[in-house]
């Protein structure tokens, strides 16, 4: 690298010092900041609210501003010779970049808005800004060019929330579309978010001296701040779901002995000792508590059904992809179908069950139809990603059993197969989790029945009968349309069907719903996970 | 051939009929010359006669022309530079070149008489006498003991399945004897005979390796065709690789391909050297081999000066 | 213990070389006892088993060329066999010197000299051949040097026995024999006590040999 260094490399780092901890304070309080915006945008805090005592929006306008002058602060230390660092001559085109935007965006609506210079105004000052801003990132050493636009852009907007300039109530009403503005509500979280990931990312260079160590800091902030939201958000969603769908869920709940509803345990009738009406009940005019329990079991059956239909389809067809057809047309035929099958739309599906299976199965809809409209979905996942699993075990187990004189078939059943299966099981859990939730093709070939009163669970196992004409067993209860949950969440919200006097609370019902799906597509999951963890220590050390 | 001991120093020298190795400009050696270098004396039987085997893959002509005998209950061994065929001639011994599409091969081969590419050839049994151990260790991910079982018991040998422990019929017992006989020969058995249902990835390379060997006794071969089969381990476990083919050569016959010529030297009996091309240039005695070449281009060879 | 095979190769060798050894020491103590006792037939026993002891050398030889060739000793199997390689061509000059000595035997039709110290040289000489050979067989490398240092009184005694037999020379008296005669007999004990020197000599080379198998010091070489 050219340019001499203002000071030594040392190999053997001493103490921190205190520039070190002046940089971990202010990743820290970038990434508290960060938190505190997410919370804003979910609405777990208020901008109108105090927090600690101080106004919402005052307190991130301080703490921005803080953040900001220590960023400056940690930049002009490292030029200034105060604190040892590594910088690089500049700062880079990502970093000019990265800064450049942000100001633009700030000279143009500053020029365009608070200037009243319009479009063409907004347009140079956004340019002017964003080069200015450019130029200062780039130019200096990289210890000023990555600290101080990013560190002004920090203090700048802190102080504008802070003192109020733009405050809870702000809003910019947008001229060229109607009824849209950007309110303080957006505005205020977003803005936080993205501009202390600015103050986070200049922090963590500091703190690593910048140079090659500092971006590494940098770009390991950013990423790890990124995954945090990713799970932060995954967390909030399932808790949300949780929080709001447990009082519906746990409507008329009762424990203890002889309160829940007689079952026949191998031949031995028993009463439940715990009663949750929302999934033991259907929805009846006698109920005193509705519930959701034909829902669930049509979600199960369905999930069962299609498994059935599409896993010794699918992995059939991936062993004779993989193991017996020759990589040819014909195989990148198949390959690219299957790609498409994939990726087409649910409803195209619903309509080929709706058009093609509902004539041929009592002309009416029926589990039956929905669970082999399903299965089709799952199918080319399925062969996805049994191929891939397939493909990637190893030939010389293949070579090793055909050197024993074994025959191909025979490796394939135990060797190949036994060896995939954690991939086909891992194939097999993605498809579940999409299928189950999946609304439109239900909606076309099965749903119906949820609120007919007296609708009865479907009873698939108990309603197998011998006929006297081929096949020679019939199972009517597949013919019956019921209900799944998903369709039963879409209908609830949709058609806000009238459920009669005896849910309390329809909205919470509806949450409910919600949660239900989603603990019958998280348990599947972990059936899924289990199988695999279980393959997968078989193929591994024991 | 002549025999001259030269009084002042008592050595003996040992020069043939075709006194100096006869090369052309292009430094191949003509066939005549060649076929005297390849004609191996032995006694006893030959338990493989290839004739004349050529291998094509696509265009590349792989292997030209090789013509050996191997004699039974030795150890023979195939050495050469990287690419000159020696595998591809191994692989033909129990045609797993057949698994390669684009592979060609033209020529005879006999096994114990019986020439095994022609139609009607029952694959199946000629591997299972004619077993094969590769390179890098390759078990099955089963345990120990499945993995000596598996060749027995998809031949329908030994039943040991849901309906046969049902019906009493299992043959676990028979099934555990082979394993710790094959364990044995192996000279496996004494370090994991207190773990055989462990799985067989779990143990070292060498213990692998002669797992391998071991689940390659199991179907009870002829002959052992072995592909470099200590390159992947270090020195400790490749010399108990080849104190147990020393043992398995008292029963078994053993084919060895090597790139390790002094390997070669430790424990074959005789060795055949191809060199770059698919050509078999010398056959003959090891020890005749390694002290007293034929051919130039196998003194330079073993000698190091090239390959 | 791994290679088995290669190691009983080795002992192989060793137990050959000493089986060579004690051949040649028996054909050393039949050529001595002929001397002493004018033993025509013995002493054409020794010479004819000569070519048996030239095989046995040939056949170790290549013992050793092929170890080399096949099995790549380093270390102190090195030092083994290129000691016992050197070793059987020491022992087979002792088998030439023996059947020098055989000859010697036969040659002799009375004696003019005295001979009483031949029996104590070749006494001496063959005791260091077998001290010699006892110290490979243990390994012994003090008894190595011990061979060596005896080596000097030997020659000293070779040394004095030669003086002896040229005054015994210089002073007869006697006209019995023709000067012919005389000559033959003189040149033949003296040839005698150079080939029993010639022996001992082998032997210490023997015992630097197997020093230097032994230690890898090459002290005693030369």
């Amino acid at each position: 690298m050219a340019g001499a260094r203002p000071t030594d490399t040392q190999l053997v780092e001493d103490e921190t010092t205190e520039a070190d901890a002046t940089a971990a304070l202010a990743i820290g309080v970038s990434a508290t900041l960060f938190a505190l915006a997410v919370a804003a945008m979910f609405g777990r805090i208020t901008l109108t609210g105090t927090l600690a005592g101080v106004q919402t929006v005052t307190l991130l306008g301080g703490l921005l501003t803080v953040l900001g002058l220590t960023v400056i602060a940690l930049g002009a230390g490292s030029r200034f010779g105060y604190v040892e660092s590594t910088p690089d001559p500049s700062a880079g085109l990502i970093a000019g970049v990265g800064a450049a935007v942000p100001w633009a965006l700030i000279g143009g609506s500053v020029a365009s808005e608070t200037l009243g210079l319009g479009t063409g105004g907004g347009v140079v000052g956004a340019v002017v800004v964003g080069g200015v801003a450019l130029a200062a990132t780039v130019l200096p050493r990289e210890d000023v060019g990555s600290t101080g636009p990013l560190g002004a852009l920090l203090v700048v907007t802190g102080l504008v929330f802070s003192t109020g300039v733009i405050g809870p109530t702000w809003v910019w009403e947008l001229g060229w579309e109607q009824q849209a503005a950007i309110t303080a509500d957006f505005l205020i979280p977003v803005a936080t978010l993205f501009t202390t990931l600015y103050g986070g990312w200049a922090s963590a260079k500091a703190y690593g001296g910048f140079g090659a160590r500092g971006r590494h800091m940098g770009a390991y902030v950013l990423v790890y701040l990124n995954a945090l939201s990713i799970v932060a958000f995954l967390f909030i969603l399932v808790a949300y779901v949780v929080v709001q769908g447990v009082p519906g869920l746990l409507t008329g709940f009762e424990l203890g002995l002889g309160t829940g509803p007689e079952t026949t345990i191998f031949g031995v009738s028993v009463a439940l000792p715990v009663s949750i009406p929302f999934v033991m009940n259907g929805v009846a005019l006698l109920n005193d508590f509705q519930g959701v329990l034909p829902a669930i079991v049509g979600t199960f059956w369905l999930v069962i059904g299609a498994v059935l239909l599409a896993v010794p389809l699918g992995v059939g067809a991936a062993v004779f992809l993989t193991e017996y057809a020759e990589r040819g047309r014909f195989t990148q035929v198949v390959e690219v179908a299957t790609n498409g099958l994939w990726s087409t739309p649910s409803i195209v599906f619903g309509l080929f069950g709706f058009a093609f299976l509902i004539p041929r199965f009592g002309n009416g809809k029926s589990l039956l139809s929905g669970m082999i409209t399903l299965g089709f979905m799952l199918l080319p996942l399925v062969v996805i990603t049994s191929r891939e699993a397939m493909l990637s075990v190893p030939d010389e187990y293949r070579d090793a059993s055909a050197a024993l004189g074994v025959s191909k078939w025979q490796t394939i059943r135990s060797v190949v197969l036994p060896a995939a299966l954690p991939g086909v099981v891992t194939g097999v859990i993605l498809g579940v989790g999409r299928i189950a939730g999946e609304t439109a093709p239900i909606l076309l070939t099965m749903a119906g029945g949820t609120f007919v009163p007296g609708s009865q669970t479907v009873d698939v196992i108990g309603s197998f009968q011998f006929t006297s004409a081929p096949p020679f067993v019939a199972n009517p209860a597949l013919l019956e349309a019921t209900s799944a949950l998903p369709y039963q969440l879409f209908a609830l919200i949709t058609a806000g069907v009238g459920l009669g006097s005896n849910v309390s609370d329809p909205n919470a019902f509806r949450w409910a719903t919600a949660l239900v799906l989603l603990v019958v597509v998280l348990s599947f999951y972990a059936i899924g996970i289990v199988t695999r963890y279980y393959f997968r220590r078989r193929l591994k050390h024991t | 051939m002549s025999e001259n001991q030269n009084p002042q120093t008592n050595q003996r020298t040992v020069t043939t009929t075709a006194e100096q190795p006869r090369t052309t400009t292009a430094g191949e050696t003509d066939e005549r010359t060649r076929d005297a270098w390849t004609a191996y004396d032995f006694d006893g039987d030959a338990k493989m006669t290839v004739e004349d085997l050529d291998v094509y893959y696509g265009d590349d002509h792989a292997l030209k022309g090789v013509s050996m005998e191997i004699p039974e209950r030795s150890v023979t061994a195939l050495i050469g530079p990287s690419g000159c065929g020696k595998s591809t001639y191994l692989r033909c011994l129990n045609r797993m070149n057949d698994r390669i599409p684009s592979a060609r091969i033209d020529g005879s081969v006999r096994f114990d008489g019986q020439e095994i590419y022609q139609d009607g050839v029952n694959l199946v049994e000629l591997r299972k006498r004619v077993g094969m151990v590769f390179q890098s260790p390759n078990p099955f991910p089963k345990s120990i003991r499945e993995n000596i079982a598996y060749g027995p018991q998809k031949h329908g040998d030994l039943d040991t399945g849901l309906l046969a422990r049902l019906l009493n019929r299992s043959d676990a017992a028979e099934r555990d004897e082979l394993v710790e006989r094959c364990l044995r020969d192996a000279a496996l058995w004494d370090e994991v005979h207190d773990r055989l249902d462990d799985n067989a990835l779990g143990l070292s390379g060498g213990q692998q390796q002669r797992l391998c060997i071991a689940r390659c006794l199991s179907v009870d071969p002829e002959i052992i065709l072995m592909d470099e089969p200590a390159s992947a381990l270090d020195p400790i476990a490749t010399a108990k690789i080849e104190d147990l083919i020393a043992d398995l050569a008292e029963e078994y016959t053993v084919v060895i391909v090597t790139h390790n010529m002094q390997q070669a030297a430790r424990i074959s009996d005789q060795t055949a050297v191809f060199l770059t091309g698919g050509e078999l240039v010398e056959y003959g005695d090891t020890d005749r081999v390694f002290e007293d070449p034929h051919s130039e281009r196998v003194e330079d060879y073993i000698t190091g000066k090239f390959g | 213990m791994p290679r088995d095979r290669y190691q009983h190769s080795l002992d192989e060798l060793r137990s050959d070389v000493l089986s060579m050894g004690e051949t040649v020491t028996e054909r050393l103590d039949e050529s001595l006892e002929a001397l002493e006792r004018r033993d025509d037939a013995l002493a054409r026993a020794v010479i004819d088993g000569d070519a048996q002891v030239n095989e046995t050398y040939l056949e170790l030889e290549e013992q050793c060329v092929d170890l080399f060739a096949l099995q790549q000793p380093v270390a102190g199997d090195l030092r083994f066999v290129t000691a016992s390689f050197k070793i059987i061509t020491e022992l087979e000059r002792i088998g030439d010197l023996a059947v020098n000595l055989a000859n010697y035997a036969l040659a002799a039709r009375q004696t003019v000299t005295p001979d009483v110290e031949i029996d104590a040289l070749g006494t001496a000489a063959h005791g260091l051949v077998e001290r010699s050979l006892a110290a490979y067989e243990t390994a012994d490398a003090a008894a190595c040097r011990a061979v060596a240092a005896a080596d000097d009184e030997v020659d000293a005694r070779c040394q004095h026995a030669n003086e002896h037999v040229t005054r015994a020379l210089i002073a007869r008296t006697d006209d019995r024999w023709s000067v012919e005669r005389l000559l033959d007999d003189v040149s033949r004990v003296l040839l005698t006590i150079r080939d029993l020197e010639r022996v001992a000599d082998h032997a210490v080379n023997i015992a630097a040999r197997t020093l230097y198998m032994i230690e890898s010091d090459p002290e005693l070489l030369y």
